[in-house]
C-alpha cells in the first residue's frame, strides 16, 4: 500500500501544518478580534452638514457653545462647521404616552479638515463614528464660497468606508438645521432626505439621476459641469427643488424649478413629468398632460463653421387634468390634435430657456462639450481653444413631439 | 487506502481548466488604473492585443513541451543549454510563480484590509492567507485540481456580479472611436502580465495531462479566448460606467465601479465587498497553481520524490518579501520586476529554448542516418 | 497478533531493505497496476465464460441442462458463485439423484419441510429465533415508495434485497467477523458491474477486522476508513431495501450485518448524502430544486451563524440601512458580543437537540414545546441574546434538518462553532477563508479512489452532473455514476449481454 507510506510522510508535514494553524488560532484569538466592532456599538452618520464656520456668530448661544465645539489648530483656520447627525439606539418606545426619545441627534465642530472634525467628535460621543451608511450630506452656500467645493467632498470620496451613491445637497440656507430637522414622521432624518430625493423620478422640479457624489466625482475629474440638487429650509419646512449650478468647484447659480424641468428635457432624464400648457381654445384654462414615456435624443452637429445642436423629444402620456371652466370636447381628435402642439410648444419653449439660460451663465450641464468632441474628434481640435467663446453662441433646434395615448377615466 | 484508479492525471479540458483559472486573479485590479491611464477609453483593445500575445507564449511553451513529454522544465533545461545555465533559466522559471504568489498575497491582503477592515495589519490576513495556500497545496494534484474545479465557480458568479456595472454604462464615455495616441494602446501591453499571469506552469503541468480529444493548445486556447473576452467585454463597461479621467485617478477602478452600483429594493448593498469576497477564492485558486509548480518544479528538478518537501523551503522567503513590500514605492519596484522577468521569460527564454529543442531534435534525427 | 493471514503489515525497508525507498516505491506501483490489470483481466474472462455458457442455452436460462447431475450442479454452482445464502442439497429421490437448491430466507422452511423435505427425511435449517417482524421505516420514511425495512435478521434482510432482483449476478458473500461474537458479516455486489478490484478491497479490509465484538453496523463502518477523525460518513448507512438495491444497481457494495437493521453502502461521496428516495418519486423539476435547496441547506447550516457575526460585527455596511438600523436597536438591548451571543445560542441548540432526541417519544414533543416556545422567547426578553439571533440559529438548526442522513448532518454541526470562530476573528475574509480550507479538505477525504467532493463539479465526470446538484430526467440518466468506475457503464440491459 504505497499510498499509506508517502502518506506517512506527508502526515508529520501535515501535522506541523496543523499545530501551526493552532498556533495561529490562538494567537488570533487572545490578540483579540481584529477591527472587530459591534455594531450597537457604532455611531452611524447619517447626515453630515458643512457650514461655513462663521455661522456661529449669528447668535450669542451659539458663539458660547462653539468655544467648546472644537480644538486647538496649529495651521489654517477655522473654515467649517461639521455637524453630523447621528442615530440614536437607545431610543425609549414611549410607553403610556411618555415623551419619545428623538431618532437621532446632532453633534458638531468646527475645524478645517473634515476628518480632524469627524475624530475630534468622539470628543463628544460615547461610541466611535461609522460613516458606512451615510445617507445625505447637505452644504451650505457659504461654506463653498469659501474655498469651493473640492475641499469639502475630498474627504467623502478619499474614504473608502463611503459609498458613492450617497445623495448630496445645496442649501443657501443653514445646513446644521437640515441636519437637526425632525421629520414628521419619525423616520431618521438622513434617510428622509434620501428618500425625498429618490422621488425625482416623478419630480421633475429636481434632479437624483446623476447628482450623487460619485458622478459629481466623476464630473470633477473631467472637468465637466455638474448639478447639485437645491435644499431649502425655513421655520420647520423642507422644501427640495431646483438646482445648484457648478462649474469645476464654484457655485455659478442657481437653477429654478422651471430651468431645472427643461435640462432635464435636455438631457431626457424625465421618467414622468407633469406638463400644463395652456389651452388652445380657452386661454384661460390650462390643461395638463402627465407624461409616462418619453424618447429623447440630444445630438450635437457640425456643418463647415456651424455648430449647432438638435433635440427631439418624442413624449407619450396621458390628459392628466383639465384645469378650466369651459366646456372641452376632447373627444375631437383635431382638437387633441391641438392639445399635443400647445404641451409640444410649452416643452421646447422650456428647453430652450434652459439652455439660454445655461449659456448666459457659461454652464453646460449635458456636458455638450464631451459630445461634441465624443461625436466629431478631429473637428473638435479645431475649436477646442475657442470653446468658450463658442459655447454661448451655439444654437439649440428643439423639435417635440406629444402623443396623447389617453384622455383619463373621467371626463 | 488503496486508490483504486490513477486520478492524478487530467485531461486536456482540465489543463485548460487549470490555466485559465491561474490568470484572472486580485492583480489585475491595480494594473488597471495604468492601463485606463494609458490606453484611455481603448483599454479593452489593449487587453485584446495581450490576450493574443500571451496565448502566443504559452502556445510557445506548450510545443516546447511537447519536445520533451512526460518531462518538465527543469528536467530538460539542462540538457538543452548545460547545466549552469539551466539552473539559471530554472531559478528564472520559479521565481515567475514564486513573485505571482507574492503579488497575489500583497493585493489580496491589501484589498481587504482597504475595504473590508479598518487598516488591520496586513501580517495578520497574509499568515491566514499563507497557511491556507499551504493547505491545500500539501494535497496530492488529484485532490488540487479537484479544489480547483469547485472554487472556479466563484469566477462566473465574480463576473456576474461585475456584470451590474452596465446599470451605470453610458456610451459618452467611451467616445470617441478615435485615440488621440496610439502608442497609448500598446503601452500597457506589459502592464498584462497582471491579467495573464500565471500560464508558465504549463512547462510544469504538461506532463500531468494525458491526451484526449482535443489538443492541449487548443483547449488552453479556448481558456484564453475566454478570459480575453471577460477581460475586454469588462473593460468596455469599466470605462463607459466611470469614465477615462476617473478610472485613471482611482486606485482600484474596478471596486470602485462596483462601489457605484446600487441594487434599490435588494437584500445586498455595497456590493464590493461581495465581489472582495469573491475575488477570495479566485485569487486563491492562481497562488495555489503557482505553489504547486514551484514546488513540483523543484521536485522534478531535484529528483525527489514529494513535492510536499520543497513547499516548507519557500514559505519564508514569500512570507518576508510580502512584509518587506510595505509601501507604495516597493510594490512599484517589485510590481516592474515581475513584470520585465515574465516577459523576459515568455518572449526571450522560451522561443530560444524552442529554437535550441528543434535544432537538438533536427540533430539527433540526423545522426542515425548519418 | 497471532493469526493474521490475511494481511500482515511490515516497513517497507525490512522487506527490501537494500533498496532505496523511491526504487520500492515504483517495483510497488507496478506490481499494483499489474494485479489490478489482472482483476480487470479476470472481471471480463468471466464474462466471457457467461456468454458461452449462455450460447446453447434455451431463453431466459443462463446454460444448457445436462442430463448428468454433478454437470449441472456444477454449472449451478458456477453460475451462483460467491453466493452464499444460496443453499444446496443432494438427496435420493427414489433412484435417481436430485439436487434441491433453494434462496435462504426467501423460500418458507416450514413449508419447504411438510412438502419436500419430510417426505425426502432430510433436514434443513432448524435454528429457531425470535425476531421482529418487517415494519416501516422509522428514520427514513419515504412519502412514495416501499414502506418495508429491514430488521435485525441477517436472512431477512438479504431476502428483502433478492426479493427485488432476480439477478444471478447479485453476489452474496458471507463473512464471519468478531473473534468471539463471529458475527455474520455479508458482502453484496452485482458481479459484472463492480470496479474490478473494488470488492477485493473491501473484503480484505472486512478481513483484516480485529476485534472480539460485532454488535453495531457502526463497528464495522469504523474499520473502513483511514481518516478516524473525519466527521463526515464514509459509508452511507440506510434501513431501506429499496435504496440498497438501487446503490448496488448503482456499481457500489452492501455490507449487511447480523443483528443490526442498519445496511452500510459504499463507495459514497458527498452528494450521495444528499439524495433522497423522494427525489425519485417526485417530478424532476421539484426533485431538482428541493435537492438544489438541500446543498444550500447544508452551506446555511454551516455558515449562517458565521455570516451574522460577519455583518453585525464587521460589516454592518453590507446590509440595507434600515435593516441594519433595526439590528442595531436589537443588538443594544444585549450585553454580550454578537460572537458570545451566538456561541451561547449555539449552546442552547444542541442542548435542546440532544434532550429531544434522548427523550421518549411522548416526552420529546413537550420539551420541544418547551425549548421551542419558552426558552426561544424569554432568552429575547432577559436580553440575553436578540430576536434575530434566534431567527439566524433556528434555521441553522432546521437547515441542518434538511439532509437525509442524520450522520452527516451530525458533521455539519461540527463545523458551525470553528466557522463561527473564523467569522469572529476575521470577519468575511475569516468566512472565506474558513470556506475555502472546508472545501480543500473535503476534497482531500478519499474513499475507494473517489474524491469525497470534488467529483461533484469534476469536468471529465459530465454526465454525472445530471444526478449531482440537479436531478434530471429519467430518460436522461442512462449511464451508471461514472464516477464508480463500472464495468456497465449504461443502464441499458441489452449490450452487457444480460437476458
Amino acid at each position: 500500500m504505497p499510498d499509506r507510506i508517502s502518506n506517512g510522510n506527508a502526515a508529520n508535514i501535515a501535522l506541523k501544518i496543523i499545530a501551526a494553524g493552532i498556533g495561529l488560532c490562538v494567537f488570533l484569538l487572545t490578540t483579540g478580534c481584529w477591527d472587530s466592532k459591534e455594531i450597537q456599538d457604532r455611531n452611524f452618520v447619517l447626515v453630515a452638514a458643512i457650514d461655513d464656520a462663521d455661522i456661529v456668530n449669528k447668535s450669542e448661544a451659539d458663539k458660547q457653545k462653539a468655544v467648546t465645539q472644537t480644538f486647538v489648530q496649529k495651521q489654517g483656520t477655522k473654515e467649517y462647521m461639521l455637524s453630523l447627525q447621528l442615530l440614536n439606539l437607545a431610543k425609549t418606545e414611549g410607553k403610556g404616552g411618555g415623551p419619545q426619545a428623538q431618532r437621532t441627534f446632532v453633534f458638531s465642530n468646527i475645524g478645517k479638515s473634515l476628518f480632524e472634525m469627524n475624530r475630534d467628535i468622539l470628543g463628544q460621543s460615547s461610541k466611535s463614528l461609522y460613516w458606512e451608511h451615510l445617507s445625505a450630506i447637505v452644504i451650505s452656500e457659504a461654506a463653498i464660497k469659501k474655498q469651493g467645493l473640492l475641499p469639502i467632498i475630498d474627504f467623502l470620496r478619499r474614504d473608502p468606508e463611503m459609498r458613492w451613491r450617497t445623495k448630496i445637497f445645496i442649501t443657501p440656507g443653514e445646513a446644521r438645521a437640515i441636519a437637526q430637522y425632525i421629520p414628521p414622521n419619525g423616520e431618521a432624518g438622513g434617510r428622509y432626505l434620501d428618500g425625498m430625493l429618490k422621488n425625482h423620478k416623478k419630480n421633475i422640479h429636481t434632479a437624483g439621476a446623476k447628482t450623487d457624489i460619485g458622478f459629481i466625482s466623476q464630473a470633477i475629474d473631467n472637468d465637466a459641469d455638474y448639478a447639485i440638487p437645491r435644499l431649502d429650509y425655513t421655520d420647520n419646512v423642507l422644501k427640495l427643488g431646483g438646482l445648484a449650478l457648478f462649474k469645476n468647484n464654484t457655485l455659478v447659480g442657481y437653477a429654478d424649478e422651471y430651468i431645472t424641468q427643461g435640462i432635464r428635457y435636455i438631457y431626457g432624464t424625465e421618467r414622468s413629468a407633469i406638463i400644463s400648457a395652456k389651452c388652445p381654445e380657452h386661454p384661460d384654462d390650462e390643461i395638463v398632460f402627465e407624461l409616462f414615456k418619453n424618447d429623447t435624443k440630444f445630438i450635437p452637429h457640425i456643418e463647415g463653421d456651424n455648430i449647432y445642436f438638435t433635440l427631439d423629444i418624442t413624449m407619450r402620456g396621458n390628459i392628466g387634468e383639465i384645469n378650466g371652466i369651459a366646456k372641452h370636447d376632447i373627444n375631437d381628435l383635431a382638437f387633441l390634435h391641438r392639445v399635443e402642439q400647445a404641451i409640444a410648444q410649452t416643452v421646447s419653449q422650456n428647453a430652450r430657456d434652459a439652455w439660454e439660460f445655461q449659456q448666459q451663465l457659461g454652464i453646460d450641464i449635458p456636458n455638450t462639450k464631451a459630445r461634441l468632441k465624443g461625436a466629431h474628434p478631429f473637428k473638435w481640435k479645431s475649436f477646442e481653444d475657442r470653446w468658450d467663446e463658442i459655447y454661448p453662441t451655439i444654437p439649440l433646434i428643439v423639435s417635440v413631439n406629444v402623443n396623447i395615448q389617453g384622455i383619463g377615466e373621467h371626463d | 487506502m488503496a486508490n483504486l484508479e490513477a486520478k492524478d492525471k487530467m485531461s486536456p479540458w482540465q489543463l485548460g481548466l487549470v490555466i485559465t483559472s491561474g490568470l484572472l486573479t486580485a492583480r489585475l485590479l491595480p494594473t488597471t488604473t495604468l492601463l485606463i491611464r494609458d490606453a484611455q477609453q481603448f483599454g479593452w483593445l489593449s487587453s485584446a492585443l495581450a490576450g493574443l500575445l500571451f496565448y502566443f507564449a504559452a502556445y510557445l511553451m506548450i510545443r516546447l513541451g511537447q519536445q520533451f513529454p512526460e518531462e518538465t522544465i527543469g528536467e530538460y533545461v539542462p540538457r538543452l543549454v548545460g547545466k549552469t545555465l539551466g539552473f539559471f533559466i530554472f531559478l528564472i522559471f520559479i521565481t515567475i510563480p514564486l513573485l505571482n504568489i507574492i503579488n497575489c498575497g500583497i493585493t489580496i491582503t491589501s484589498l481587504y484590509s482597504t475595504f473590508l477592515f479598518d487598516q488591520t495589519p496586513r501580517v495578520i490576513l497574509l499568515i491566514t492567507l499563507l497557511l491556507t495556500v499551504i493547505y491545500c497545496t500539501l494535497q496530492n494534484w488529484g485532490t488540487i485540481l479537484r479544489v480547483i474545479q469547485i472554487l472556479i465557480i466563484a469566477l462566473p458568479m465574480l463576473y456576474m456580479f461585475y456584470s451590474l456595472i452596465w446599470i451605470n454604462f453610458d456610451l459618452l464615455n467611451l467616445l470617441p472611436l478615435w485615440p488621440d495616441n496610439f502608442t497609448g494602446i500598446l503601452q500597457p501591453i506589459p502592464y498584462h502580465t497582471d491579467y495573464y499571469p500565471g500560464y508558465e506552469a504549463l512547462l510544469v503541468l504538461l506532463p500531468l495531462a494525458s491526451r484526449g480529444k482535443i489538443s492541449f493548445a487548443r483547449a488552453v486556447g479556448w481558456g484564453f479566448l475566454v478570459v480575453t473576452f471577460m477581460y475586454v467585454l469588462g473593460i468596455i463597461v469599466l470605462v463607459g460606467s466611470l469614465t477615462v479621467k476617473t478610472g485613471a485617478m482611482v486606485s482600484t477602478p474596478v471596486i470602485y465601479a462596483m462601489k457605484s452600483v446600487e441594487l434599490p429594493g435588494t437584500f445586498i448593498e455595497r456590493l464590493e465587498n461581495y465581489m472582495i469576497t469573491l475575488f477570495f477564492p479566485v485569487t486563491y485558486i492562481s497562488m495555489v497553481i503557482s505553489y504547486f509548480v514551484v514546488a513540483e518544479g523543484c521536485r522534478k528538478y531535484f529528483k525527489c520524490k514529494d513535492h510536499r518537501t520543497f513547499i516548507p523551503i519557500f514559505l519564508p522567503l514569500i512570507f518576508f518579501v510580502s512584509i518587506f513590500v510595505d509601501n507604495p514605492e516597493r510594490h512599484a519596484i517589485l510590481i516592474k520586476f515581475s513584470m520585465f522577468l515574465a516577459m523576459f521569460f515568455s518572449f526571450i527564454i522560451i522561443p530560444l529554448l524552442l529554437f535550441l529543442a528543434w535544432r537538438m531534435k533536427g540533430r539527433t534525427q540526423r545522426c542515425p542516418t548519418e | 497478533m497471532g493469526s493474521s493471514q490475511h494481511y500482515r503489515f511490515h516497513k517497507l525497508s525490512t522487506v527490501q531493505p537494500n533498496s532505496s525507498t523511491l526504487e520500492t516505491l515504483q517495483k510497488l506501483k507496478k506490481l499494483q497496476n499489474l494485479v489490478q490489470q489482472s482483476k480487470v483481466a479476470a472481471a471480463n474472462i468471466r464474462q466471457v465464460i457467461k456468454a458461452l455458457d449462455k450460447v446453447a442455452a434455451q431463453a431466459g436460462q443462463p446454460f444448457l441442462f445436462s442430463k448428468c447431475l454433478e454437470i449441472n450442479e456444477r454449472l449451478v454452482r458456477n453460475t451462483l458463485a460467491r453466493c452464499d445464502d444460496v443453499k444446496y442439497r443432494t438427496f435420493r429421490a427414489g433412484q435417481a439423484k436430485a439436487l434441491l437448491v433453494y434462496i435462504n430466507g426467501l423460500t418458507d422452511t416450514n413449508k419447504l419441510e411438510t412438502n419436500v423435505i419430510d417426505c425426502l427425511m432430510l433436514v434443513i435449517d432448524s435454528a429457531k429465533y425470535e425476531k421482529r417482524q418487517i415494519s416501516k421505516a422509522e428514520n427514513e420514511d419515504a412519502s412514495k415508495g416501499p414502506h418495508d425495512s429491514f430488521n435485525e435478521t441477517l436472512s431477512d434482510n438479504i431476502a428483502l434485497v433478492r426479493r427485488r432482483t432476480k439477478d444471478s449476478d447479485l453476489k452474496v458473500e458471507i463473512l464471519e467477523i468478531g473473534a468471539r461474537t463471529k458475527t455474520s458479516v455479508a458482502l453484496l455486489y452485482i458481479d459484472d458491474l463492480v470496479k474490478p478490484g473494488l470488492v477485493d478491497e473491501v473484503r480484505n479490509q472486512l478481513l483484516a477486522i480485529r476485534i472480539d465484538m460485532v454488535i453495531l453496523a457502526a463497528n464495522i463502518e469504523e474499520f473502513l476508513t483511514n481518516q478516524v477523525w473525519n466527521p463526515f460518513p464514509n459509508v452511507l448507512a440506510t434501513e431501506r431495501p429499496d435504496k440498497t438495491v438501487a446503490g448496488l444497481y448503482d456499481g457500489r457494495l452492501s455490507i449487511i450485518i447480523d443483528n443490526s437493521p442498519s445496511v452500510l453502502i459504499l463507495p459514497v461521496s458527498l452528494q450521495d448524502f444528499m439524495q433522497s428516495v423522494d427525489d425519485y418519486t417526485t417530478r424532476p423539476s421539484v426533485a431538482s430544486l428541493i435537492r438544489f435547496s438541500r446543498y444550500i441547506s447544508a452551506f446555511l447550516a454551516i455558515f449562517l451563524p458565521a455570516l451574522y457575526i460577519c455583518v453585525v460585527a464587521y460589516h454592518p455596511g453590507m446590509i440595507p440601512s434600515g435593516l441594519s438600523f433595526f439590528i442595531a436597536e436589537l443588538r443594544a438591548k444585549t450585553p454580550f458580543p454578537a460572537s458570545i451571543e451566538a456561541l451561547l445560542m449555539e449552546a442552547l441548540l444542541e442542548i435542546f437537540q440532544e434532550a429531544i432526541i434522548r427523550l421518549p417519544q411522548k416526552l420529546s414533543a413537550a420539551a420541544g414545546v418547551v425549548g421551542a416556545l419558552v426558552i426561544g422567547t424569554t432568552v429575547v426578553e432577559a436580553a440575553l441574546a436578540n430576536a434575530l439571533l434566534v431567527v439566524v440559529v433556528a434555521t441553522t438548526g432546521l437547515a441542518s434538518f434538511c439532509m437525509p442522513s442524520y450522520t452527516f448532518a451530525t458533521a455539519l454541526r461540527v463545523f458551525r462553532i470553528p466557522a463561527l470562530v473564523a467569522a469572529a476573528t476575521l470577519g468575511l475574509y475569516g468566512v472565506a477563508i474558513f470556506f475555502v480550507v472546508m472545501i480543500v479538505y473535503l476534497c482531500s477525504l478519499h474513499s475507494y479512489g473517489e474524491s469525497y467532493l470534488g467529483d461533484l463539479f469534476d469536468i471529465t465526470l459530465l454526465e454525472d452532473w445530471k444526478d449531482g446538484l440537479l436531478r434530471f430526467p429519467a430518460k436522461f440518466l442512462k449511464s451508471r455514476p461514472k464516477r464508480l468506475g463500472t464495468i456497465d457503464k449504461t443502464r441499458k440491459g441489452d449490450t452487457s449481454g444480460k437476458s
